[in-house]
């Protein structure tokens, strides 16, 4: 009876571990990453070419920066490699990445290499992928973050296993992962006053003053290899400062 | 006997364990194939076509200039209608309320008066009246400016009101009886009143250009205006008037009909008719700056990076202002892992 029973949990766990299927080749992996993307820029566009042609898509009063994905890519590149340690033992070091903005979707692929801290023959490659989220000026400074979605392991040392362990590994601390990442810092400065000097010499007497500016995200829209930000933005009123009198 | 069984029966079990892990583990990902090249290329046509449908759509609600504008790595594009309120609030900012104040200014004028005595005219006395104007002060009032864009400048024509305005003077008679008779009826006079006034409101129209250029990492405006030429106008008050009046009739009744020959309101007026002038310096408008453009510096997690900025054109559309510009990084990996925290041991 103990024997039948064994037997029984054996086979279970046997059906179990159909979650522990040959993994699919990088090459293949890649392939079906690809197309799932362009499915989803296909229904980006399709939202936002709706939106557009039914007059929903406002942009004219909008301050327009656009960057290309090369400059976002060489933006993200100056900041690595960053370094983060898993459980302790693993070392995920962030290499390069890589900016798509198309069909309204804004992702990022980051390239990672992992070792096991004392065993240098333990390896592997890992791909992770995510979206900018957050967008926000502060202080003059247009900046998003990253927010991871996806990952998958190209390569490791330790074979398919291993790659399982990796997989499982780089999951559960896919937060910390996140945080090591920087902010993407836009190189674009949005001035918060227009300020003008006044004239207090001689017969004429202008006040300086200063024009206040207010900008807010309003829309981000990435399409054809650029991620555009537009920006709502209010200028005024004036205001005067007081009259600098030479002594 | 049973023992053995058992033994049998555990040994089979983790046999067929084994084999049922090793056959799944061969078997292919359980996953649908992969998308061919013809799914993929298909997929690529459609995305590209509904991103020209997307950009022929927001052109046609009003991003006509897109198309034409400068590329680069980074592109700006700054609303016409926000650049005009810019220029619109910072020109007429700096125009209300301004001052032109004039300070001690003389003005002298002289002249003789002639009178028929007995048989023939002769100069029966000279005159001498000095305006030492103290201070005048004119505030002005801009009016709505009018913008006009086109290549590569913005036309403005701003209204300009001498709205209004006081000044302060001495007012100084001096007459002198020639002959006998004059000095006999009337005498010499000498006397100094202060007087106040205000200013006629005058329109003007200040008329130039702010021209678009790159400077650097953003786009500026540049002024190109003439002097404006104000002309004060004085108008003497009532107090002034009256003034003038007590002069003539504190003197004696004789001298009264010499003085009222001067009529020394219109010499006054006369005086002040011509106004004086204040020249509204070019400099008084400075360069605008937009307030978007591209950092020459970048601080990732308290790094500095250098940016090299390369710009690649400016066009001054009906719709926008763009900017284009290359941007390169410094190729310097900062050491920020050092600020990253390990992710905790689970």
């Amino acid at each position: 009876m103990r024997g039948a029973c064994a037997l029984v949990a054996a086979l279970c766990c046997a059906y179990a571990f159909g979650g522990c299927r040959r993994r699919e080749s990088p090459e293949a992996a890649r392939a079906r990453a690809g197309a799932a993307f362009l499915r989803q820029q296909v229904s980006g566009l399709e939202a936002l070419v709706a939106k557009a042609e039914g007059e929903g898509l406002e942009t004219q009063d909008q301050i327009a920066v656009g960057i290309s994905e090369a400059v976002v890519k060489s933006l993200v590149d100056a900041s690595l490699p960053q370094s983060v340690t898993l459980a302790g033992r693993v070392q995920l070091t962030l290499e390069s990445a890589q900016a798509f903005f198309r069909g309204n979707r804004s992702a990022l692929a980051l390239r990672a290499s992992l070792g096991i801290i004392d065993v240098q023959s333990a390896h592997a490659k890992v791909e992770l992928a995510g979206m900018l989220k957050d967008f926000e000026i502060s202080k003059g400074k247009l900046s998003a973050r990253v927010s991871l979605i996806h990952f998958s392991v190209l390569e490791a040392s330790l074979g398919d296993l291993g790659a399982d362990a990796v997989e499982r590994l780089v999951k559960q601390n896919l937060g910390a992962i996140e945080r090591a990442i920087p902010p993407l810092v836009i190189p674009v400065s949005i001035e918060e006053k227009v300020r003008i000097g006044g004239l207090t010499e001689g017969t004429v007497v202008a006040k300086p003053g200063a024009l206040p500016l207010a900008f807010s995200v309003a829309q981000v829209i990435p399409v054809r290899e650029r991620l555009w930000i537009l920006l709502d933005a209010k200028a005024g009123p004036w205001e005067a400062a007081p009259t600098e009198t030479k002594p | 006997m049973t023992r053995r069984v058992r033994v049998l029966a555990a040994a089979l079990a983790a046999t067929a364990a084994g084999a049922a892990f090793w056959y799944i583990r061969l078997l292919p990902p359980d996953l649908p194939p992969p998308s061919t090249p013809e799914e993929i290329a298909a997929l690529q046509a459609k995305r590209d076509a509904l991103a020209e449908r997307l950009s022929a759509a927001v052109a046609a609600h009003g991003e006509k200039s897109l198309k034409d504008a400068p590329r680069g790595g980074i592109m700006l594009g700054i609303p016409t209608g926000f650049t005009r309120s810019i220029v619109q609030q910072v020109v007429t900012g700096l125009f209300d309320g301004m001052t032109l104040t004039l300070r001690n200014l003389k003005v002298h004028h002289a002249g003789e008066v002639k009178a028929k005595v007995i048989f023939r005219k002769k100069v029966v006395g000279a005159f001498v009246l000095d305006v030492d104007i103290q201070e005048i002060k004119g505030i002005l009032r801009p009016g709505a400016p009018e913008l006009r864009f086109s290549t590569n400048r913005i036309g403005v024509a701003l209204p300009v009101r001498l709205a209004e305005g006081s000044g302060r003077a001495n007012l100084r008679f001096q007459w002198d009886s020639k002959g006998l008779a004059a000095n006999t009826v009337c005498g010499d006079v000498d006397t100094t009143k202060a007087v106040t006034g205000g200013v006629v409101p005058a329109d003007y129209r200040l008329e130039g250009a702010f021209v678009i250029g790159a400077r650097g990492e953003s786009v500026t405006l540049t002024p190109e205006f003439p002097d404006l030429a104000v002309r004060i106008f004085v108008d003497p008050s009532e107090q002034a008037w009256g003034v003038v009046d007590e002069v003539v009739k504190d003197q004696r009744k004789g001298c009264e009909i010499a003085l009222n020959k001067i009529d020394l309101k219109a010499q006054l007026a006369k005086i002040l008719g011509r106004g004086f002038v204040v020249k509204i310096p070019q400099k008084i408008l400075k360069p605008v700056r937009l307030p978007a453009g591209v950092t020459q510096s970048l601080e990732i997690q308290g790094v500095k990076m250098p940016v090299t900025v390369k710009f690649t054109g400016v066009l001054v559309a009906q719709d926008r202002i763009w900017y284009g510009a290359d941007i390169q990084v410094a190729g310097h990996a900062p050491d920020l892992a050092k600020g990253a925290k390990a992710a905790e041991s689970r």
